[in-house]
């Protein structure tokens, strides 16, 4: 992480490279044209000619090529003629008579190089500053605390983290269950932990926490479905589109395999809130009796919510704390506390059917670091030849990884596993295991704690997938320097007037985009360990 | 309706400092500029009077108002202290919402660009600025530099404008 430290050397260079240039004497005024016009050194290194005429005007010679012509006393280039009121009068090529001059003036350019080191320096504090924003995004628990974080494997630090809890749930009232794909994890006994620590300045407030095993067949997988339903999936069988168009052409590549080779758009630059489609087709598919269709995605958010997020905690400013405080009372004015995802929405999905469309669910999870690799099953299609979507969402909110459609070969129950033993700080702890298993009561867990809960697999001849389930809430710790930069006229118009909002916001947006976006995900720093799963 | 006019007058506030300096050739272009120097003097009075330095004569400055027709005498030896800008300065400065990006950091971020931004800015108006010239030697920085000429009024007095790019 960038310490505070890291600004000295820049900080350092800042006051070197600001040289503050003697810049005063760029103008010299005389009276002898010839002295001047004969003088090497004169006209080398002032060489721009002013001449203040009788009456007020003035002639400025715009490039240094003027002539004096010392038979004829007139003096020749390209000139603009200004009067006293500096009107200008005429403009090129302008001969003039020295009579008509009271004043020579000389002039030269302004020395840049103090400017240049400026420039170069506010450019290297600008950097710094996004690439330490970036740092910040790709992992937001160093800089803005989080939830808690569960580990599967011994030694695990925070780049590794498998699940994340609860994200969203900043209140009370928001206390939610939220399930998490542990993917790869094969415990190797029949007892296992997981672990889950506290590593933000938080109290995570914890009422279960469960594992949930789906038994599988080997060479099949386990799909979790946008409504948290369960499907066993055959691989085997799972197809790409065989065209797939957006606004700006075809992205059937883009979206046929599962390879971080995404496709996304930049928001509308005159509203946020704008949509965009498109289009997917597949071919015929025949299932089996007993068996739906599923569309699948892998997709994640660009940066659009979090920097929507991010404004509204700096609107908010030290009035933060107020805000939530009414947001948990159900306060009418606030309670449209989803407002972002309401009103950007998720990525609906429409069969086509000639004209008409035919709404079949959405996908959202909140997040740009995390691939949410998820299912939407679809009304009976057996026997059409040709399947089309359109894929309805926010310009420039989603990344879309793949797409593909596979057979759901039928509904998994889970298997919930729950703590049979918790340690808390490496020691056993009777009442926090009374606790996650009574639903009236709550696992406090404070900054730096790590507790370790201890399952057993239900059948080791069996093979499963396994998906954390954790439900609570957790409270960030305000500090003093809450942010000073507030402005509750713009959170008003977020909350009463959303699409001005958008609207307005769209141009700040769009400098924002073009800067954050390409930094941010052309650095090469690992992104697949986070989980912003709701 | 507080709230209404404290924006107004920030506002304006923030408008009139940006605004002083209109008619100021960019850094690149000084040496072509038609117009005298920016001045804002403080008197013994405490009264502070801004414009283009028109011209410098026998103890007195002659100062054109922007925006109107106004031209003004000022004593030089009222002048309690003084300034001249020859060149619009350039405003640095970085996206405020990247620091929104810092998370608890911005504790410090934000303190440290401000200051870096502030000695920056500071910097750049000290190139283009002086204060220490004897006042009866400013006439180089002036519109006139020979002095008001003959004829010239109050009456054709043009305020200076924003030159043409």
């Amino acid at each position: 992480m960038l310490r505070k430290n890291s600004f000295l050397p820049l900080l350092f260079l800042l006051f070197t490279s600001c040289v503050t240039m003697k810049q005063a004497n760029f103008k010299t005024t005389f009276r002898d044209i010839n002295a001047f016009n004969n003088s090497d050194e004169g006209r080398k290194t002032s060489p721009f000619l002013k001449a203040h005429l009788q009456g007020g005007g003035l002639c400025i010679y715009t490039d240094t090529l003027w002539t004096f012509n010392e038979e004829s006393d007139i003096l020749e280039g390209n000139a603009e003629l200004y009067n006293a009121r500096r009107m200008m009068l005429s403009k090129g090529n302008t001969e003039i008579h020295i009579d008509s001059v009271v004043l020579f003036e000389s002039n030269r350019p302004l020395d840049p190089t103090g400017r240049k080191s400026r420039i170069t320096a506010t450019t290297i504090l600008t950097s710094v500053d996004a690439v330490f924003g970036v740092i910040c995004l790709t992992v937001p628990k160093a800089c803005w605390g989080s939830c808690p974080t569960f580990y599967t494997g011994e030694g695990d630090y925070l780049f590794s983290a498998d699940a994340e809890g609860f994200s969203n749930a900043i209140i009370p009232s928001l206390e939610y269950g939220d399930i998490d794909a542990l993917e790869g994890f094969t415990p190797k006994t029949r007892q296992f932990s997981i672990k889950m620590k506290n590593e933000a300045l938080e109290t995570h407030v914890v009422r279960d926490v469960q594992i949930l095993a789906l038994e599988r067949e080997p060479g099949m997988n386990i799909l979790h479905g946008v409504n948290d339903r369960f499907f066993l999936g055959d691989p085997s069988h799972t197809v790409g589109p065989f065209a797939a168009m957006a606004p700006e052409g075809d992205i059937t590549e883009l979206l046929s395999a599962h390879d971080q080779e995404e496709r996304f758009s930049m928001a509308n630059r005159s509203n946020m809130k704008t949509k965009e489609e498109v289009l997917l087709s597949f071919g015929r598919m025949d299932l089996s009796e007993g068996e739906e269709l599923g569309l699948i995605l892998n997709f994640r958010q660009t940066l659009m919510t979090t920097y929507l997020i991010y404004s509204v905690m700096g609107y908010m400013g030290n009035t933060v704390s107020d805000f939530l405080a009414e947001l948990d009372k159900d306060n009418p004015v606030i309670k449209k506390h989803d407002l972002i995802k309401d009103e950007l929405g998720g990525i609906e999905v429409y069969l086509m059917d000639g004209e008409k469309e035919l709404f079949c669910g959405t996908f959202h999870e909140t997040g740009p670091i995390a691939y949410n690799h998820q299912v939407l099953s679809l009304p009976d299609l057996n026997g059409t030849k040709e399947i089309t979507f359109k894929l309805k969402m926010n310009q420039g909110l989603w990344r879309i990884d793949y797409a593909a459609l596979t057979p759901l070969l039928g509904d998994v129950n889970p298997v919930s596993l729950r703590p049979e033993k918790v340690l808390f700080n490496e020691t056993e702890h009777h009442e926090s295991l009374e606790a996650i298993h009574d639903d009236e009561n709550y696992l406090i867990s404070m900054p730096g704690d790590e507790v370790d809960f201890y399952f057993s697999v239900p059948d080791t001849e069996t093979e499963y997938d396994y998906f954390l389930y954790s439900k609570g809430y957790y409270l960030e710790w305000m500090r003093d320097h809450w942010l000073q930069d507030k402005n509750l006229m713009k959170l008003n118009r977020l909350i009463e007037k959303p699409d001005k909002f958008f609207r307005k916001e769209a141009r700040i947006y769009s400098k924002y985009e073009s800067e954050m976006e390409n930094i941010f995900w052309n650095s090469r720093i690992n992104t697949q360990s986070f989980s912003y799963h709701e | 309706m507080n709230r209404v006019l404290i924006w107004i007058i920030l506002l304006s506030t923030t408008l009139g400092c940006a605004r002083q300096f209109y008619f100021l050739p960019d850094f690149e272009e000084v040496h072509t500029s038609p117009y005298g120097a920016f001045i804002k003097l403080k008197m013994d009075d405490e009264a502070k009077i801004t414009g283009e330095l028109l011209a410098v004569e026998k103890g007195k400055l002659i100062i054109g108002s922007l925006g109107a027709p106004i031209i003004q005498e000022v004593d030089t030896s009222k002048v309690q202290e003084y300034f001249i800008q020859f060149s619009k300065h350039k405003r640095y400065g970085y996206p405020v919402f990247i620091a929104f990006t810092h998370g608890w950091w911005l504790v410090f971020t934000v303190p440290i660009n401000a200051i870096l931004t502030q000695i920056t800015n500071s910097q750049e108006r000290k190139e283009l600025r002086f204060y220490n010239y004897d006042l009866e030697t400013l006439n180089n920085y002036s519109r006139f530099p020979q002095g008001i000429p003959e004829g010239f009024s109050p009456e054709n007095y043009s305020p200076a404008v924003k030159p043409a790019n």
